[in-house]
């Protein structure tokens, strides 16, 4: 999830990213009111940990803008301020939840995940970015309308891709969230998978449309999910045809675990495993 | 300055360096437990450091009470 810390007090900002990065989320940290709306905007994080005493503008007006334009975001206030009246204000202007300093950061971490658990429990089954289309629920992704067969891992790749809304996915991260492995591990399973998901995307493209890209190299770092279609003359350099990425994958996969460019070794194999077929 | 506005004033000003402490404390806290979560060799040491930097800012914030206090104090024996 991705977590955007609101909190003044520099050295208490730094520790609340750093042990929420622990937790496992992709966290940022501001430390005024007038950039948490701005950062808020660009990026749509799914929970806001937000001070309430903040300069530029105050915590309360902030929570208001988030309700007002960020419905989809939550927020969690932390406030110094023992009185209950404040608390629930913050609660009735739309918080989700309330901490008082001081806190652990037990406390903090454990309300977060309750909020996410909330979250999940009623968050929208369709994620979407451009043409692509996913249902969470039954499982199924389109391509402007038309289906697309994946494997549960690529499938697991997509969403966490169409869950970044376009933002580069490292492939550290990939590797972490989708593969539970370890960065350093080595593999180039990420690069594989993404072939496989560029060429079954594009196999999916509607008769009479460009095979305009969905997936972007972000080059010496990851990946991310394009925006709108581009015109054919207008494809980066480096989105490859169709013909040609099923060389290169194929080429990954005869070269085998250990060897240079090749698929290593810890992949969990899943390519093949039984996918749902789009309805 | 009658002894009622007086005591609404230190109120205020006690209400405000309550939370000026908190800031230091939580932050102190999640430090400490954060080194205690990666529990390295480095981490301990940059938590201990840390820590040591908010319990400065605590006396700090105490150091601001008590010469608030103080100014109460001498306002009462005037």
């Amino acid at each position: 999830m991705r977590v955007l810390v609101v909190e003044d007090d520099r050295a208490l900002g730094l520790f609340l990213q750093k042990g929420l990065k622990l937790e496992g989320h992709t966290v940022d940290w501001v430390g005024d009111g007038d950039a948490a709306v701005a950062h808020a905007s660009l990026h749509q994080p799914d929970l806001m940990v937000l001070d309430l005493s903040l300069p530029l503008r105050d915590g309360v007006e902030v929570l208001a803008e988030m309700r007002r334009w960020f419905s989809r975001t939550s927020v969690l206030v932390l406030t110094g301020r023992n009185q209950t009246e404040e608390r629930v204000r913050c609660l009735n202007l739309g918080a989700d939840d309330c901490l008082l300093k001081p806190f652990s950061f037990h406390e903090l971490t454990a309300r977060c995940r309750a909020i996410l658990r909330r979250k999940e429990q009623f968050a929208d089954p369709m994620l979407r970015h451009g043409e692509v289309e996913m249902n969470r629920m039954d499982r199924s992704v389109r391509r402007d309308g038309v289906g697309v067969e994946l494997t549960g891992k690529e499938f697991a790749l997509l969403e966490f891709m169409l869950q970044r809304h376009g933002d580069c996915c490292t492939r550290a991260e990939l590797l972490s969230e989708v593969w539970k492995m370890s960065p350093d591990s080595g593999t180039n399973v990420v690069d594989v998978y993404i072939n496989y998901l560029r060429k079954k995307l594009a196999a999916a493209r509607p008769a009479g449309r460009s095979n305009a890209p969905v997936i972007e190299t972000v080059r010496g770092q990851g990946y991310r999910l394009c925006g709108l279609a581009a015109p054919v003359d207008e494809l980066p350099d480096d989105e490859l045809s169709v013909n040609t990425l099923e060389a290169e994958v194929l080429q990954l996969v005869k070269a085998g675990p250990g060897s240079e460019g090749g698929l290593g070794g810890g992949t969990d194999g899943s390519h093949g495993e039984t996918g749902r077929v789009a309805a | 300055m009658g002894v009622m506005e007086r005591q609404d004033g230190l109120l205020r000003d006690l209400n405000r360096e309550l939370h000026n402490l908190c800031q230091p404390l939580t932050s102190l806290q999640c430090q400490l437990e954060l080194g205690q979560m990666c529990g390295d060799q480095a981490a301990l040491r940059e938590a201990v450091d840390g820590g040591l930097l908010e319990t400065a800012r605590m006396f700090h914030r105490i150091d601001e009470m008590r010469a608030r206090l103080a100014l109460a104090d001498a306002g009462d024996r005037a």
